[in-house]
């Protein structure tokens, strides 16, 4: 018994449903526009959302790159790649500026994306509100009632408590002025490259069952008081020990044999890019 | 020229989502197989976008002199539902659609809910013509600055347009369609002004 | 130099995959595919029900290639799922067509047509058979020729006997109300999303699909106190059901014309739960309601905890965690629970350097006001 496969996994009917999904998404920047959202291969948490996504973008002419917390190598990202590849026979690349879809987890890269580039990230939990409220009928009525104040509550009592916020990664933004919405756990740091993008912006969630989408050149501010403004990730005096890079996301990583703290991109095929510019033919292996 | 139909509706699809991300961008779609192309009544464009987005799954409603036969057939090809216009997901209005049923479509068609916006029409416009121009001004998100443009409607259209999206979220989403093959969007989100 | 990045990503999934390949095979044994259809029948049944696909052949399939393992083979044969195309949708099926293999009823001591246990090991002692690890085949052989010559003759006839619903029963009394049957087209949660408050449909098909151990943890939570619903079984029976499909379009649809395309085995409940209400002048009276569990192939336990849940969720406002739909609906699916608890396991470290930045902020900030 042989089995045929589509190209890119889904029948068309799937595929008709994403899309459809995903223009509305788009006409509503900010909104999450539920979806069927079928089982693939990989399992649930682990990207089916930004995956189905891919799935209902690509075509035969894509290249494709995919990411997990900025590396290309990522097992994750990898497994990923395998499975498009696998059901598409598209290419696949490394440098984020040959790539027309970027399907990614957790960061944004560091190279400015343009207006032929598509960016899917993958969120596990796409309710801002979630934490504030458990139920997906009441968030959903806050959202029309655009009734954020629990959110700000919840900053305004971080601050009170602790004498900052302390969110992480996922720091909630309000887009083209109206939804409240989570940008993925990308880190704070990256918060800032969804405003004004030149590329689109496709946000997925394949448990939860939502497609959310930031066009390009739309407006989008992360929740923050006049006086405790919005903070970024603090990498001041760091460097990457690889490239020198020191406006870009550091991962902070431990010298086994002496114990000192180094820093390095976490954006992989960023810290190649910087090392080959000055560089020549000799091919030597990194641990990027 | 794209002969499967599997790559034909993602390359359509492809095209239509960067016109509803760049609302005023003027998108010319992939050339189809010329039997897709003669299959309905109706621009080149406006076919190729009803084989990329309308199913079982969904409704329509035609505007069109033709509309009997024409729905007839989108039916059997496509297997979407035809139905009264404040059912529909999806408006699809022709080159010979009059003017008082558009108006009646624009002020009856669905534009969701406070809680379910996506719940509203989706249309596709045939209009000539359709072009860059200085009629009309469009900004708003997915537009850097601004896009001047010249497509033929008349002012009642953009009037209507405007009451029934003063309730943001609530909407309705047009794709337009010309004799070129091109498409051209505006989302809910896109503000529409009279140049001069 | 030209720097490349050291490809250690697609080296190591590919040993690990080789790897779960070697431990699979290097013992040499094969089981068969039509092996685990014959003697697994409840994994079987499991997977097809958690799945919602009803093929014993891709079922047993799944389970070998998941090495029995439920999680595995419930998600492979979901995602496989996805792949098919949706040509047709059946027509209702009567419950009351079934051939019924077993049926019995808690309610009532004698039911019209009778207790009938068919095979069931509700009363068999759970007794470790160590005769089974030197089972033969040809001792088996003369087992089953045995059953077979001691069964009565074979009868031709050209009735089918069918059994009457206990509810009916009820009905004919009063204690159970007639309900106008509702052809609302129902809900496919795996085609469309759902929305809260849920159609009723969309709550049977979660109910159905759901993992067998989290609908009976839920029915017993329900049971031991965390909800208010006290049944009674009324019925459950076990047996085929034909499944008969339309082509034409809706306006031309004559029974006469439909396609036979095949019998599926279903397990069916329907529980009896006294409820009371208030009438507009402050009376109590009480009635009673049913809730619903049907699932594919033999699932008594998960059927009968569906039924439970079905009436817990049919009252969301008593105030338990079993009469709170996205509570029970949205936990209970196998494929969604394992990935988002097994997605742990991937890599987090730049959140966690997001987390690590803001503790340290925060120290920060409170030791310059002490110092202050």
């Amino acid at each position: 018994m042989k089995l045929i496969r589509h190209f890119a996994y889904f029948d068309e009917g799937a595929k008709k449903e994403i899309r459809r999904a995903t223009l509305k998404a788009v006409a509503i920047p900010g909104y999450q526009v539920p979806f069927a959202s079928r089982e693939v291969p990989i399992g649930r948490g682990w990207g089916t959302g930004g995956l189905q996504l891919t799935l209902s973008l690509i075509g035969k002419n894509d290249v494709l790159k995919v990411i997990d917390q900025g590396s290309d190598e990522s097992v994750n990202a990898v497994s990923i790649k395998k499975l498009v590849q696998e059901t598409t026979g598209v290419s696949c690349t490394d440098d984020t500026r040959k790539a027309s879809i970027i399907q990614s987890r957790h960061r944004i890269p560091e190279v400015p994306l343009t207006k032929e580039q598509i960016i899917v990230l993958q969120v596990p939990e796409p309710e801002p509100l979630r934490d504030i409220e458990k139920s997906e009928h009441q968030t959903k009525i806050l959202h029309a009632e655009e009734d954020y104040s629990g959110a700000w509550l919840q900053l305004f009592e971080q601050i009170m408590i602790i004498g900052s916020t302390t969110t992480h990664a996922n720091h909630p933004v309000v887009v083209n002025n109206r939804y409240v919405m989570a940008p993925s756990p990308i880190p704070r740091f990256d918060n800032e490259k969804m405003h004004q993008s030149e590329a689109l912006i496709l946000l997925g969630a394949g448990r939860e069952k939502k497609i959310y989408a930031v066009p390009p050149y739309t407006n989008v501010t992360s929740l923050a008081f006049d006086d405790y403004t919005f903070r970024v990730e603090n990498f001041d005096g760091k460097a990457c020990h690889l490239c020198n890079a020191t406006d870009v996301f550091l991962d902070e990583l431990v010298n086994e044999e002496t114990g000192e703290t180094y820093f390095q991109c976490n954006d992989s095929s960023y810290c190649l890019e910087r090392l080959n510019k000055k560089t020549s033919r000799e091919e030597v292996e990194v641990n990027v | 020229m794209v002969t499967d139909q599997v790559h034909y509706t993602q390359n359509v699809y492809r095209d239509v989502l960067n016109a509803m991300s760049r609302p005023g961008d003027i998108v010319c779609l992939v050339e189809a197989d010329s039997s897709f192309a003669k299959t309905f009544n109706c621009f080149r464009a406006t076919s190729s976008l009803l084989f990329t987005l309308l199913d079982h799954d969904v409704t329509y409603h035609l505007i069109s002199d033709d509309s009997v036969n024409m729905s007839t057939m989108i039916t059997a090809y496509t297997l979407a539902r035809h139905v009264p216009v404040e059912e529909a997901d999806f408006i699809i209005v022709l080159m010979d659609a009059q003017e008082s049923e558009v108006e009646h479509a624009l002020k009856t068609c669905k534009v969701g809910t406070l809680r379910d916006p996506h719940l509203s029409a989706t249309w596709i416009v045939e209009t000539e013509p359709l072009q860059l121009g200085k009629e009309i001004k469009l900004t708003g998100p997915g537009i850097e600055t601004e896009t001047l443009l010249q497509v033929q409607l008349a002012q009642t259209f953009w009037d209507i347009r405007k009451e029934r999206l003063s309730e943001f979220p609530l909407g309705l989403d047009i794709i337009f369609t010309n004799r070129r093959n091109e498409v051209l969007c505006m989302p809910r989100t896109t503000i529409v002004e009279k140049v001069g | 130099m030209a720097y490349v990045a050291v490809k250690g990503g697609t080296e190591a999934i590919e040993a690990s995959i080789n790897l779960l390949n070697y431990e699979r095979i290097k013992d040499k044994r094969i089981i068969e595919v039509e092996t685990i259809i014959s003697t697994m029948r409840s994994l079987v049944d499991q997977v097809m029900s958690e799945s919602s696909l009803y093929s014993p052949f891709l079922a047993a399939l799944a389970i070998k290639q998941a090495e029995g393992s439920m999680e595995e083979a419930v998600f492979l044969l979901r995602a496989h799922r996805s792949t098919l195309p949706r040509l047709y949708v059946s027509e209702s099926v009567d419950m009351n067509d079934m051939f019924v293999e077993r049926r019995i009823s808690a309610s009532f001591k004698d039911i019209p047509g009778g207790q009938l246990l068919g095979a069931t090991p509700d009363y068999k002692h759970r007794l470790l058979n160590f005769d089974l690890i030197d089972e033969s085949a040809f001792h088996n052989e003369k087992l089953i020729n045995q059953y077979k010559s001691a069964l009565p003759p074979y009868v031709n006839t050209t009735e089918v006997l069918r059994y009457p619903k206990v509810v009916e029963y009820l009905r004919k009394e009063g204690l159970f109300p007639t309900y106008e049957p509702n052809n609302e087209e129902p809900i496919d949660v795996t085609k469309e999303n759902i929305r809260f408050p849920i159609a009723r449909s969309a709550r049977l098909q979660m109910l159905t699909r759901g993992q067998t151990g989290a609908v009976t943890s839920l029915g017993y939570a329900s049971l031991r106190g965390y909800g208010a619903v006290h049944p009674t079984v009324g019925e459950v029976r076990f047996g085929s059901i034909p499944i008969h499909v339309n082509v034409q379009s809706e306006a031309e649809i004559d029974p006469d014309d439909s396609y036979y395309i095949g019998e599926i085995k279903l397990s069916e409940v329907e529980s009896f739960v006294p409820v009371t209400t208030s009438d507009e002048n402050g009376n109590d009276a009480l009635h009673f309601e049913i809730g619903y569990g049907v699932c594919f192939g033999r699932n008594e336990t998960k059927a009968i905890a569906m039924s439970i849940l079905d009436q817990c969720l049919e009252h969301p406002e008593i105030d338990f965690p079993t009469h709170d739909e996205e509570f029970v609906l949205l936990h209970i699916d196998s494929v969604e629970s394992t990935g988002f608890i097994s997605h742990l396991k991937l890599p987090h470290y730049v959140t966690f350097q997001s987390k690590l930045d803001a503790v340290r902020n925060t120290k920060k900030e409170r030791d310059t006001s002490e110092t202050n």
